[in-house]
């Protein structure tokens, strides 16, 4: 059995299988990305917050887009050297083009490694400090310190000891006048030793995930037991069944109520915790409650955010002059950024002066104006780029330490930090899984074509082409994707 | 059983994997890991069933609760539910009694089953993949081991989305539409979202899509570019040709639900807010996301698919009936080029009606208007082909066979699920109606006595030609008989009780409503009985499919309803490869009482009559055949 025209194309139809195919196939990526950039539209038309403009730096993305177009040229190139039978051309042409997507990748790696170390913290009247995390104590971690009881839920599926994985210590190495990244006061264990811990019976065990397990089964047996009371009952055609209680035999060999958690002391060195807050539902100064409902007892040590802020933005603070933001950065900044906001403003009056034609002749429309939208995103967040005075006045050992009750949102340049980059990340990502996948494909083509150039080189062609095709596509949605994110 | 095709390309050698016919394949390639179009369709269309009993399981049990609010499930649900294996119950229903996280893990799943792992992979991948190939002549698809993936990613997505029950915080519970931000939020505390029920279900779902992108290239360019000779675009039956609509309406309308589900596996894992808006609080405390996002984006992406997925799910019940009617009425079916622009024009316009499912999120007037005109307006092509379906009817002399009873009762329960459509198109109307048992009772009757029933007779009429072997009549009747009255039982109530103002979530039947639900709630009973029943008419069709697959005796004629169309010139059930002599398409795909014959059909492969002869009809070159042609 033999499928036709896959190689040579069906006469009234015009394609063969192939060609036929993938045109289907990127009429459904049409789709795909088409999702997403109605999406994006969506997004940042009913967006009600600032819609970063300019955040991105444009060399890569720009560098990125010749770099693509280049390689779409050579894929060509590699097919018409094919069809010249020339093979050896063929294969510089599509090592070039599989070089030109290495370097799309690594270019947008170095693009998004930036993003993930980059942080910022919207302060509880809306103003936004963007920066870096300090290199000093905890950075952006809760320190919870003299841990001497565990409470795991025996209710919770999810339970587990995960808590354990948090462990830190005092590092040793510490130097208080360093500010090399890596230098932290405190720094976690990994793999630490076992912990022994105290049950609620005196038993001195090791906490281990079978002893955890343990405790779950007995207590699922428990219930399970008094539920099957129940059912029995309704089987039998009672109804309103009271649950009895839910009991476990003791040491003693005693029944006694069943507790849905169990509470362990550690025996030995308390424990250290280095935490993340979105590892946490709820904390206080005396309690560290993790997702899986596991308890942690001890003393909060700290719980500020370490900080070192590059750009102020308070184009949505409540009151600029108030701003919580002044309590870390200080009097001499306020000052500075209110100068250089006149400054700026007065320059675009100058350079731009139909922006504030509106504002005259109707005042109330202030805030709507095209022209407010303007002076705001230009004048009203303020960023060591435009100001090397500040660069230098807030020094890279000079970390502040944000109250976490001051804080409303923390998070670095990821998808977590506004719909910007979420949108960025899913869309660029998705683009650049497309590239790897195109990539693997023509690399594919380029190594094992040769016995297929002795044998079918027509089949050879056909595969370059739709592979081409596809690449093709590749190029065109970042055509598109670099102005909507860099440009626009 | 070579085939005289691929005569004209074999001077080059076949180095890259093609499936060679001389040497016996072993046992894995030829029926686990095979490229075979029709070991494909059967293994869809047996995970098809499976999932379709599977969400069929949990409807009753949940019917159980809407009828029972609080007692205790039956032992024999209980047992059922014991394909969750021990521990489940257990967790999420320790007392017996359906509390109403696990009905609304049941009613998400049921949906989320029955859509995409039930109805879709049943009526589009099984018998898409099984007859359409033979229909237009094709040896086998235009990519067999695309089509292989196809079904593994699928199998996979059913894996992983079953396999969701099983995970510590259950199943998906938002609905089968899993609208945001419920569906962001849920198990929001969860420590590993990777392995939250909520998460599990966008996973599969990706999977889904990219296997029904794979099967939706194949059918498409298999009907266009695999057609055997003389199979003209006129001449390619109906069910082909919904096939391809259907192909297409996968593969453009499927990629924004990736989207959807991508952006919302985002929010979820990575913390973005594409659905939740500013100042969202979640179980009384503020939720710690960015915010700035839009609830609405995910109803529009998902309904941007999931509206054309409705006719994904509908037309395979049509050209079921398509081709099962004119086997049956012994007669052309009627108006066969107005179904063929029917099908066209439905499919375009699947594409811009989506948010009339919409109309409650106040997406303000005009575009309410603009779709409640498209929705109505889509009804047009709708009743041409139900139409042509009812007037195919006409003066026909009926031979009742199981597959006909199916196919006749699809007409009228379909035309009850569109009517009762029509007003759900209406802006106002639905403002009332949505959310109510009418939804629910209109969209089943599309889809349960309509789709489902087409495809029991697709199963019926396709199963002699798939495996050689005839299901006995009386069961089917058995099976027939049961389904249809309970269905109308189950459904028809529900109408009643939606225009009441029932609820179409609530886990307790609305009892816990009294003052205005009481008069109604005796159906509540009814409907579930009628379930119950139904499912025990089930067993006929389970008995009778082992039992003839196994037991069963070969048929000896490969055309046993005297059919026109191409699937019936192969041998049965059909080699690798398909066709024995090679298949030639020598008029229209429905000549049934053609003038010029003694029979009372003229299959499309039959020679020339003189009298088309006579008519200017010219023999198509044909290679002779390899092996003895055989009779009909």
């Amino acid at each position: 059995m033999e499928i036709p025209y896959t190689v040579k194309p069906r006469p009234d139809t015009g394609l063969a299988n192939p060609k036929l195919g993938i045109w289907l196939f990127l009429a459904s990526e049409v789709m795909l990305f088409g999702g997403l950039f109605s999406a994006y539209i969506f997004l940042r038309v009913g967006a009600d917050f600032e819609w970063p403009f300019h955040d991105l730096i444009v060399w890569p993305g720009l560098t990125n887009t010749f770099v693509l177009i280049a390689s779409s040229v050579t894929v060509v190139m590699a097919w018409v050297s094919l069809k010249m039978k020339k093979y050896g051309r063929y294969k510089m042409y599509m090592s070039i083009t599989i070089l030109c997507a290495m370097i799309f990748m690594g270019l947008k790696s170095y693009e998004y490694a930036g993003k993930f170390k980059h942080y910022g913290v919207t302060l509880k009247d809306g103003s936004i400090l963007e920066g870096h995390l300090g290199h000093h104590a905890q950075g952006d971690k809760i320190v919870f310190g003299e841990v001497k009881a565990l409470t795991f839920s025996l209710t919770n599926r999810s339970a587990d000891l995960r808590v354990l994985d948090f462990r830190a210590e005092k590092n040793p190495a510490f130097d208080p006048h360093s500010t090399a990244e890596g230098n932290h006061l405190y720094h976690p264990v990994h793999g630490g030793p076992p912990v022994k811990v105290r049950t609620p019976e005196g038993d001195e065990v090791e906490l281990t995930a079978s002893w955890l397990k343990a405790q779950h089964k007995a207590y699922a047996e428990a219930k399970e037991a008094s539920y099957k009371f129940v059912r029995d009952k309704m089987d039998a055609g009672e109804k309103d069944v009271k649950l009895p209680e839910i009991q476990v035999k003791n040491k003693q060999g005693l029944l006694v109520k069943a507790e849905p958690s169990i509470t362990v002391e550690i025996v030995g060195e308390p424990l250290l915790l280095l935490v993340d807050e979105r590892d946490l539902l709820s904390y206080d100064k005396n309690t560290l409650t993790f997702r899986e409902e596991t308890k942690a007892g001890g003393r909060l040590v700290t719980d500020a955010i370490e900080f070192i802020p590059d750009c102020i933005d308070l184009r949505r603070a409540e009151n600029m002059e108030q701003s919580l933001a002044w309590k870390y950065l200080g009097e001499d900044m306020r000052q500075k950024f209110f100068t250089s906001r006149e400054a700026s403003i007065k320059d675009l009056t100058e350079r731009k002066p139909w922006l504030f034609k509106h504002e005259k002749i109707d005042p109330a429309d202030r805030g709507k104006s095209h022209g407010d939208e303007d002076v705001k995103r230009y004048s009203d967040r303020y960023n060591d780029e435009d100001d090397h005075d500040w660069a230098h006045s807030v020094e890279h050992d000079k970390v502040i330490n944000i109250d976490r009750a001051d804080k409303r949102f923390f998070a670095n340049f990821t998808p977590r930090y506004n719909n910007f980059y979420a949108i960025y990340f899913v869309m660029t990502g998705l683009h650049g899984l497309h590239v790897i996948g195109g990539a693997l494909v023509l690399a594919w083509f380029l190594f094992t074509g040769r016995k297929m150039y002795e044998t079918n080189p027509e089949q050879l062609e056909n595969r370059i082409e739709v592979g081409g095709l596809f690449w093709h596509f590749v190029d065109l949605v970042w055509i598109f994707l670099f102005p909507l994110y860099y440009l626009m | 059983m070579s085939s005289a095709a691929h005569a004209d390309h074999s001077d080059h050698s076949h180095d890259h994997g093609h499936d060679d016919h001389h040497h016996e394949l072993s046992f894995w390639r030829k029926y686990v890991f095979s490229t075979d179009h029709k070991v494909i369709g059967a293994q869809y269309g047996f995970f098809g069933l499976v999932f379709l009993a599977i969400g069929f399981i949990l409807m009753l049990a949940m019917r159980w609760s809407i009828a029972h609010p609080g007692e205790i499930m039956p032992v024999w649900i209980r047992t059922l539910l014991g394909m969750f294996g021990p521990g489940f119950m257990e967790h999420w229903a320790p007392d017996g009694v359906m509390a109403g996280e696990l009905y609304n893990m049941f009613g998400a799943m049921h949906g989320t089953i029955m859509v995409f792992f039930g109805v879709v992979p049943l009526g589009v991948a099984a018998f898409g993949n099984f007859v359409m190939p033979l229909q237009v002549g094709a040896v086998d698809m235009a990519f067999p081991r695309l089509n292989m993936w196809s079904f593994w990613l699928f199998l996979v997505s059913g894996i992983l989305m079953f396999g969701s029950f099983f995970v510590p915080e259950g199943a998906a519970q938002s609905g089968w539409t899993n609208y945001s931000p419920l569906a962001s939020t849920v198990g929001a505390h969860s420590p590993n979202q990777w392995v939250h029920g909520q998460t599990i279900w966008l996973i599969a779902m990706v999977f889904n899509i990219s296997a029904s992108l794979l099967g939706a290239v194949n059918f498409i360019t298999t009907v266009m570019n695999l057609r055997a000779k003389g199979m003209t675009w006129m001449r390619i039956p109906f069910f082909s040709w919904a096939m391809m609509v259907i192909a297409f309406l996968l593969l453009l309308a499927f990629p924004p639900l990736e989207v959807a589900a991508l952006l919302q596996l985002s929010d979820r894992v990575f913390g973005s807010s594409f659905y939740l808006p500013t100042g969202l609080y979640v179980n009384g405390a503020h939720m710690d996301v960015s915010g700035g996002g839009s609830p609405l984006l995910y109803q529009h992406l998902f309904w941007f698919l999931a509206h054309p997925e409705v006719y994904v799910l509908i037309l395979p019940g049509i050209a079921i009936c398509a081709e099962i009617i004119p086997a049956n009425t012994r007669r052309p079916l009627w108006g066969y080029k107005s179904m063929v622009g029917g099908v066209l024009v439905l499919g375009f316009l699947s594409f811009i009606v989506w948010a009339h499912h919409m109309y409650m999120t106040g997406m303000g007037q005009s575009i309410s208007t603009f779709f409640q005109f498209t929705t109505v307006m889509i009804s047009v092509p709708s009743v041409i082909l139900l139409t042509c379906l009812m007037i195919s009817l006409w003066g026909g002399s009926i031979r009742f066979t199981v597959p006909m009873l199916w196919a006749v009762a699809f007409i009228p329960m379909f035309g009850f699920g569109g009517l009762t459509g029509l007003p759900l198109a209406f802006n106002m109307i639905d403002l009332y109606l949505h959310d109510t048992y009418y939804v629910i009772g209109h969209f089943h009757y599309v889809v349960a006595p309509g789709t489902i029933f087409a495809m029991f007779g697709g199963i019926y009429h396709w199963f002699p030609k798939m495996t050689g072997k005839q299901l006995n009549p009386i069961l089917g009747h058995l099976h027939f008989w049961p389904s249809l009255i309970c269905m109308n039982l189950i459904f028809f109530p529900m109408m009643i009780q939606g225009m009441a103002g029932f609820h179409r979530r609530w886990y307790n039947g609305g009892s816990a409503f009294p003052n205005t639900t009481g008069e109604y709630l005796w159906m509540n009973g009814l409907m579930s009985n009628a379930a119950f029943i139904m499912a025990a008419a089930q067993l006929p069709f389970v008995i009778n499919f082992f039992y003839t697959i196994f037991l069963g005796k070969k048929i000896k004629d490969d055309n046993p309803w005297h059919a026109t169309t191409l699937e019936w010139a192969t041998p049965t059930p059909p080699p690798h490869g398909n066709f024995i002599i090679e298949p030639i398409a020598n008029r229209g795909p429905y000549e049934y009482a053609a003038l010029g014959t003694t029979e009372d059909y003229l299959p499309q492969w039959a020679p020339l009559t003189d009298h088309e002869r006579a008519n200017g009809a010219v023999d198509l070159p044909v290679k002779p055949p390899a092996a003895p042609s055989h009779a009909h």
